[in-house]
């Protein structure tokens, strides 16, 4: 099994900016982005949320990136090859790619940042399947797999990179008072969680891939970009129509049309990936008998959760995989075998073994979430089910979802890319008390399609894993939100991401 | 005084140890873990269980209690199990826009509290008074993330006169930072500037019927200086003392101003916190803030008796 991906041989995406990937002409300016949730720390090993991301994400670059399609794209690396046996990854490097502190980034960087990952990061077990890093020469790093893995370039180069930073600078938690990446942009002033001043790095070097929301061409057009955390809607909304901000990610939904006709902005929109869902944890008692669940997943109308929370800004999912991955499965993403019926909700409920016993609804701080909540529970009552609905603070509810400590849970979740780890969820080592699912076949199947270094092959595999899910009951997905940014007519260049993921690259503003 | 001074510094330090162990117990005992809040819902159990040795939270409570106090008597605030920042980095970022804010609301405060409450009681039963007193009763009353979604509505959005939100260092941009906190600064302020117009009122009655005044006026003193030496001087005692408390209460109560104008506070640091548990950065701004409280109310009282020469504080002071 062998491979080779060399720059510039990429498949380009209609979503691009431009078909060779180019930014415009640099405009200079200060580009000022509002975003939802504090960006808490500059150090990629340690974060793994959106909000940090959307910060981090502007200085840090991994060996690989993703086209629009989620697919691997050089990034940092320029092209790999992989063994016959599938056990072995080799990266070469680019040689032109400059750290924010001037220094070239060389093999051994490379090798320290991977594993510095893998002993350190908060997500190490991402990379449990490597069994080392090595260096070659300056421009070489192999990487050495306990088991064959297809999909590695993708799980590098997720929207939560794993990013290459200078030998040591991450020793001691250096990047949190100083961050040191390769990408288009270098941190200015971080001087609290909620608002970040970034600077044009003038020595970064463009890749000649084409641009994805991900990665790509990057060009920083203008000099500087200032980043706030506004968590208060209605602040964020006066922000926007007194022109605070350039761009406004997470624009309410009850305010799209009013944002809308704001002069000089307006609400841009993309099919999203983020998705609403309910988790089921199939050991709690009661959703444990495979036909309560398949009676909750009747009962519930989808379509009236969409227009009644997100007010219709998105579509129907009938799996946690969007269509736009390049693995989603046709027929089997799309299946969906409890189609909404109060009726036959109530036939399946009386021939399974329900008694009535209260069923508990967990949902955590976001707004929504707790909307969903509530309205499930309205739907299930009228299946004839006895609901008690339990809102949390976001701690409480996370160690409860990790604990497995919950019977269902209103969710809210980014895409989670590449679908070995979206799939890892439900395997016996993966996240065993969240869900109490845990099945053998399920996880030989896993292993089978995680392995494969054949891509058609592998969505096939996956696609069995999809239909095994959501035949057995486990599985139960809401539908995905429409991506609205409010946008000034100032700039150029912006693309709505579908994974809600802000790039500050390729973007100018007119004066 | 100074005898009267070391003895209350002497008796906030038991005050001080049990406010530590109390919001130590506390946030320990609060439903969730700061660890899985850390690492989200998508981690493995080795995730988590290497995010716990990480952060010394596999320690007993009792170990984690004497590692944060002996920090603290030599200066180590801790890490933030969020951030990784020194603890004290980030209150020392956030305590000087909420002193800063506080101290500007204050000043509304006093501005428009004192002589409303002045004129209000040297023009009792006037319509002037009664004016002062309905409007005093719609300040209480109206929340103050209510005043400020209205006056950022009114003079950001609608008049452009001020920015809608953030915050602008009046040490680095004084025209900028003013203008940034003046929306933040009046909302805050009106609240309490209608709880001192009352107590101004009242305490200006109560000197207005002193007897040495109508002494002071029988003697022939001009009326203007009897309305500021004999009156106003004697009235503000206890609106010094109020204007304290009242700091310290703008301290703390600014945490709502601060999520409205989305003001990066001691306030919105600890709501941040409580919401990730992360404790070292809930301990060290809670004790902070209590040792802030009961320094100014030392200092108010030391000013009490600079004030008025009746207050002695002997040694049952």
């Amino acid at each position: 099994m062998a491979g080779a991906l060399a720059l510039g041989a990429v498949g380009c995406s209609s979503d691009n900016n431009g078909d060779t990937g180019n930014g415009g002409a640099a405009s200079g300016g200060t580009l000022n982005v509002r975003i939802a949730g504090a960006m808490i720390s500059t150090d990629p090993f340690a974060e793994i949320g959106t909000n940090p991301w959307m910060l981090l994400r502007q200085m840090y670059e991994g060996l690989t990136s993703l086209d629009n399609n989620f697919s691997a794209i050089p990034m940092l690396a320029e092209s790999w090859d992989v063994s016959d046996d599938g056990l072995e990854y080799t990266f070469e490097l680019r040689d032109d790619a400059v750290f924010h502190d001037g220094s070239t980034m060389d093999s051994a960087d490379v090798v320290y940042s991977l594993n510095y990952y893998r002993e350190n990061a908060t997500r190490a077990s991402q990379l449990a399947n490597i069994s080392d890093v090595t260096a070659s020469d300056d421009t070489t790093v192999v990487i050495s797999l306990k088991s064959p893995q297809g999909n590695l370039p993708e799980l590098l180069g997720q929207p939560i990179v794993i990013a290459i930073v200078p030998e040591g600078a991450a020793d001691n938690d250096g990047l949190v008072n100083d961050p040191i990446g390769t990408g288009p942009f270098k941190i200015k002033d971080f001087a609290n969680e909620n608002r970040a001043v970034l600077e044009k790095f003038d020595e970064y070097a463009p890749v000649d891939v084409p641009a994805s929301e991900f990665g790509g061409h990057k060009e920083a057009l203008v000099d500087e970009v200032v980043i706030e955390a506004v968590q208060e809607a209605q602040t964020a909304v006066a922000g926007i129509e007194t022109g605070l901000y350039d761009v406004a990610l997470n624009v309410p939904v009850q305010d799209v049309d009013r944002i809308d006709g704001f002069d000089g902005v307006s609400v841009q929109s993309a099919p999203g990936t983020n998705i609403h869902a309910m988790y089921v944890a199939t050991a709690s008692p009661v959703v444990d008998d495979p036909e309560v669940r398949k009676a909750i997943y009747t009962a519930i109308d989808r379509q009236r959760l969409l227009d009644t929370t997100v007010k219709g800004y998105g579509v129907i999912a009938n799996s946690y995989a969007p269509d736009v991955v390049s693995w989603f499965d046709e027929a089997a993403g799309n299946y969906w075998p409890y189609e909404y019926s109060v009726e036959n909700a109530i036939k399946l409920r009386e021939a399974s073994s329900y008694n009535g016993e209260p069923i508990e609804i967990i949902a955590g701080a976001p707004t929504e979430q707790g909307q969903n909540a509530t309205l499930i529970g309205q739907m299930l009552e009228e299946a004839g089910f006895t609901i008690d609905i339990q809102k949390l603070d976001h701690a409480t509810y996370q160690s409860r979802l990790n604990a497995g400590d919950f019977q269902l849970a209103s969710t809210g979740s980014p895409i989670r890319t590449p679908a070995d780890l979206l799939y890892n969820e439900w395997t016996c080592n993966g996240t065993p008390k969240r869900f109490g699912y845990c099945n053998e076949e399920y996880d030989a199947l896993y292993a089978e399609a995680v392995s494969t270094g054949d891509a058609d092959e592998r969505k096939a595999k996956f696609a069995q894993l999809e239909r095994m899910l959501k035949d057995d009951a486990v599985v139960s997905p809401w539908y995905y939100i429409d991506t609205q940014w409010a946008v000034s007519d100032k700039l150029e260049g912006v693309t709505v991401a579908k994974s809600n993921f802000f790039s500050a690259w390729n973007i100018s503003k007119k004066s | 005084m100074l005898r009267y001074a070391m003895r209350r510094i002497a008796y906030a330090i038991p005050t001080l140890i049990l406010i530590a162990i109390g919001v130590f117990f506390m946030v320990h005992l609060l439903p969730g873990d700061p660890v899985e809040a850390l690492v989200g819902s998508e981690a493995t159990q080795e995730d988590i269980e290497a995010a716990k040795e990480r952060l010394g939270l596999n320690e007993s409570l009792a170990v984690q209690f004497g590692s944060w106090v002996s920090g603290m008597f030599t200066g180590d605030m801790g890490t933030s199990y969020a951030t990784g920042r020194d603890v004290s980095i980030m209150i020392g970022g956030a305590l000087p826009i909420t002193v800063t804010l506080a101290v500007c609301a204050l000043i509304v405060c006093l501005i428009i509290g004192i002589p409303g409450g002045i004129f209000s009681a040297m023009n009792k039963g006037t319509l002037l008074d009664k004016f002062i007193l309905g409007g005093s009763l719609v300040g209480i009353s109206v929340p103050s993330f209510v005043m400020g979604v209205l006056l950022m509505l009114i003079f950001a959005v609608w008049l452009k006169w001020f920015p809608s939100s953030g915050y602008v260092d009046v040490f680095d941009d004084p025209i900028g930072g003013l203008r940034a906190l003046t929306l933040p600064a009046v909302s805050l302020g009106l609240l309490y500037a209608a709880t001192m117009a009352r107590i101004g009122r009242a305490a200006t009655l109560e000197v207005v019927s002193m007897d040495y005044v109508d002494m002071a006026r029988a003697s022939g003193i001009p009326e203007l200086r009897v309305r500021f030496r004999y009156i106003l001087k004697n009235a503000l005692i206890p609106i010094i003392t109020v204007t304290g408390v009242t700091f310290g209460g703008l301290l703390g109560g600014a945490v709502v101003t601060e999520r409205v104008f989305n003001l990066s506070g001691i306030g919105t640091l600890i709501i941040n916190s409580i919401t990730r548990r992360d404790y070292p950065v809930i301990q060290a701004a809670v004790l902070l803030c209590a040792v802030i409280y009961i320094v100014i109310n030392l200092l108010v009282d030391i000013l009490y008796a600079a004030i008025d020469p009746k207050v002695h504080y002997g040694d049952n002071g």
